[in-house]
């Protein structure tokens, strides 16, 4: 049974929650091969599923509830509601927090990274959402900033943690400035977690190649923390990140440690030097012939400028490594994170739905065509 | 097992709007305003559009009367029901300042039970797709949902459409096959009824209905024939998608672009583009601040910027961005084409682009395709 279904029958809903009533087909349901109407906002009545394409169209004719409000639910409202449309018709219900609505979070500290990166550790007010928050490297939050705008920011810290999550945030315009201003004690609001992160179970057992560029890509340096809090879970780590100018290197005591830990490889390309710098001079990508990917038992995570990544990618495919192998953390403006607001599109994927990280044969299409 | 169709006289249409607001609607129907037929709240018979047609051309939507008793003889206007489901803007939550930050609390939109009256075949298709849209992901939009709480439609089959409908071709009209309560074929004496649902029942009950007759029967059905058989545009039936992005250098972009003045008139009259953007308002009294959306368009310039980039910089990119949205990348996305051949694009572009036709000149399909 369901929780929803559980606190139905108590007659407790969550504070906060809303309930939806669904009346759909019948034939758009089934009791086995389907996808859940519940996803981790979800619970669905009874075990019903929705067949693929089939959920929802035309589905919402029954009732919602207003939300706030703990009250009683009769699993009789629901039938009747059902039978109302008719007998081909079922009711189906699902309840979840509206996601539209930001959580307010603590910032618990914050560390200066570089002079325009910070860092916010964060925990939620309410206690027992901080205890039930799961993430996996590589999804996303929408941060709120108050009066501001939300914005999407990548979690840095581990999954296992569970009592704070980390934002890595680069000051780039009004929201990110606005944050940088806030100081421990200060509220944001959080929605999340979004998105399909890292392929990090997949790669178990794999060497792993990560390659970035430009300013401090927050997406892989989550990765690059998991692998090495699990280095025996993976082979070889290459860590790969390419800078237009050697003065742009941040974290750069932050790479030498990375550097000294076992079975690990740090290669560091600038485009144009000044003064000392131990690390190649060219771009990026003539670090990939160095790394010796194993074809057959490497995987590569990227995030970075879209060119970089395409001129990676290319080089990385020439050795053989698998289009499915190599992965991306793209961005493109974002305004719900929900897949409804249209703004993140590449082509027929949503960027917070479907990614933001995709592998290379899912994006090839599209990948660096103007306009997408 | 299909029920006798049966006929609810001219004369007792106001029964109709009657029995809905006894049953608690707020009743919403089509009247002119402004030069244009808009779905509004309905109250008396008198205010639907008795004697109107609408005359639609590229770049160009004209309202003409006549002594006619008809009240649905025009194809449609600017907007489907769209807006009264997904509001045009709409505030979605408040954060209210406290001694120690702030907290947030939803808006709860109004959900007093709609009934529409006179919705179009087009209109109930871009409705299921927007359903889709907002209800058929992981993430259920509550404010959309809300809307559609206990809603009521009532179709009229199309008798007369618009030289820019081509909803044949597409396979969304003029007929309202599916998703309605009620149907209606307006003739000049009255209106032939088929009942869609147990709901759409428990109106019917509440009307003075007689049984059509078979000359009624036969009078609607040659009529919304008459009006398919009268479209001249088509789409492609096929799926589009693989030959607009096989396309994606087609010189006709760069065509159409000089023309399009990027104004996004055709995804706001469009009853199934969902783009919407969202912003804050603060209150005068700076102690609250409210998180509002309102419809976005692929044509505008914030859509497709990221900070020190502009994915979509140019006309060409966004009207690449609308054509091969709507009629390719929606197929990956929901199933279908995201066009239902309303013709309001067409109708509503201040420079008359046609999308069947650039849709025609880039994939190099023509319309009847066997
Ligand atoms: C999945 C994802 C993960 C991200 N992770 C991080 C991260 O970990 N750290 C970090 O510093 N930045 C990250 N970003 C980028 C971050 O979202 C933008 O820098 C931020 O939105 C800029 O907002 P602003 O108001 O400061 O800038 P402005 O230039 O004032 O932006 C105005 C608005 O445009 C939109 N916008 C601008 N740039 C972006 C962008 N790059 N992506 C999406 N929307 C944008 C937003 O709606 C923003 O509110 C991520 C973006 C995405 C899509
Ligand atoms: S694309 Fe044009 S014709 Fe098609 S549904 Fe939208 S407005 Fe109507
Ligand atoms: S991307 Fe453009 S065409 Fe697609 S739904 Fe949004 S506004 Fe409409
Ligand atoms: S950010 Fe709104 S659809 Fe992806």
């Amino acid at each position: 049974m369901s929780r929803a279904m559980r606190e139905l029958i108590l007659g407790r809903v969550r504070p906060g929650a809303a309930v939806t009533f669904f009346c759909l087909p019948k034939r758009n349901v089934t009791k086995e091969k389907g996808t859940p109407f519940a996803g981790p906002h979800y619970g669905g009545f009874p075990a019903l599923l929705a067949k693929p394409g089939g959920c929802a169209t035309r589905a919402i004719r029954c009732a919602a509830t207003r939300s706030d409000s703990a009250r009683r639910l009769p699993p009789a409202r629901l039938r009747y509601s059902a039978a109302r449309r008719g007998p081909n018709y079922v009711a189906v219900f699902t309840m979840h927090t509206n996601p539209y609505l930001p959580h307010v979070a603590r910032i618990v500290e914050r560390r200066q990274d570089a002079p325009t990166i910070f860092t916010l550790r964060l925990a939620f007010e309410d206690a027992a959402m901080q205890r039930q928050y799961r993430f996996q490297p590589g999804q996303f939050n929408m941060l709120y900033l108050y009066g501001v705008g939300e914005v999407a920011i990548s979690i840095v810290s581990d999954p296992e943690e569970e009592t704070m999550f980390d934002h890595t945030i680069r000051v780039v315009g009004r929201v990110t400035e606005g944050l940088a201003k806030l100081a421990p004690g200060d509220r944001v609001g959080i929605r999340g977690p979004y998105g399909r992160g890292w392929p990090l179970a997949a790669a178990v057992g794999k060497n792993v190649l990560i390659v970035t560029g430009g300013l401090g890509c927050a997406p892989v340096v989550s990765v690059i923390r998991y692998v090495m809090r699990r280095r025996a879970d993976y082979g070889k780590l290459t860590i790969i990140q390419g800078v237009k100018h050697s003065a742009d290197l941040i974290y750069r005591l932050q790479y030498e440690d990375w550097a000294r830990a076992p079975d690990t490889t740090v290669l560091i390309a600038a485009n144009a030097s000044a003064g000392p710098w131990p690390w190649h001079v060219g771009p990026v990508t003539e670090l990939i012939t160095q790394a010796h990917v194993a074809p057959d038992s490497s995987v590569a995570m990227m995030c970075g400028p879209e060119g970089m990544m395409i001129a990676a990618a290319k080089i990385l495919l020439q050795h053989g490594l698998g289009e499915d192998r190599i992965y991306f953390s793209t961005e493109r403006n974002m305004h719900c994170a929900l897949g409804h607001c249209g703004h993140c599109q590449f082509g027929g994927k949503f960027v917070c739905r479907n990614g933001p990280v995709f592998d290379y044969s899912e994006i090839k299409e599209l990948l660096g065509i103007r306009g997408f | 097992m299909q029920a006798p169709a049966q006929f609810l006289a001219r004369s007792a249409l106001q029964s109709m709007i009657d029995a809905l607001a006894a049953r608690g609607y707020r009743v919403i129907g089509p009247q002119v305003r402004d030069g244009a037929i808009v779905y509004a709240d309905l109250a008396q018979v008198n205010d639907l559009p008795q004697g109107w047609r609408d005359a639609q051309e590229p770049s160009s939507y004209r309202l003409t009367h006549s002594d006619n008793v008809r009240c649905f003889a025009w194809a449609n206007g600017p907007q489907a029901i769209k807006p009264h489901l997904f509001a045009a803007q709409e505030p979605l939550w408040r954060a209210i300042q406290t001694d120690d930050g702030f907290r947030v609390e939803a808006v709860e939109p109004d959900v007093r039970p709609l009934a529409f009256i006179g919705v179009r075949a087009c209109d109930l298709s871009a409705l299921a797709l927007q359903d889709r849209v907002f209800l058929g992901g992981p993430f259920v939009d509550p404010y959309y949902a809300a809307r559609g709480t206990e809603m009521l439609l009532i179709a009229v089959h199309c008798s007369h459409a618009a030289a820019t409908c081509f909803c044949a071709s597409t396979g969304d009209g003029p007929r309202a096959g599916a998703g309605f309560d009620l149907a209606l074929s307006e003739l000049e004496e009255g209106f032939v009824l088929e009942v869609g649902s147990a709901a759409g029942r428990g109106i019917a009950a509440l009307l003075p209905l007689t049984v059509a007759s078979a000359q009624q029967i036969q009078a609607a059905q040659t009529q919304v024939e008459a009006a398919a058989q009268s479209q001249t545009r088509t789409l492609p039936s096929r799926n589009l998608r693989d030959l607009l992005f096989a396309n994606l250098d087609h010189p006709r972009w760069d065509d159409v672009a000089a023309r399009c003045l990027s104004c996004g008139n055709c995804t706001l009259v469009c009853p199934t583009c969902f783009c919407h953007a969202e912003s804050e308002v603060t209150a005068l009294n700076g102690k609250e601040t409210l998180h509002q959306r309102e419809w976005d368009s692929c044509f505008s310039a914030g859509h497709g910027y990221i900070h020190g980039f502009q994915v979509r910089p140019e006309t060409k990119h966004r009207y690449r961005q609308w054509l091969t949205h709507k009629l390719g990348s929606w197929h990956e996305q929901f199933g279908r084409s995201g066009c239902v051949g309303c013709g309001r694009c067409i109708a509503w572009c201040p420079v008359g682009i046609d999308l069947t036709e650039e849709a025609h000149a880039i994939t190099g399909e023509t319309g009847h395709d066997e």
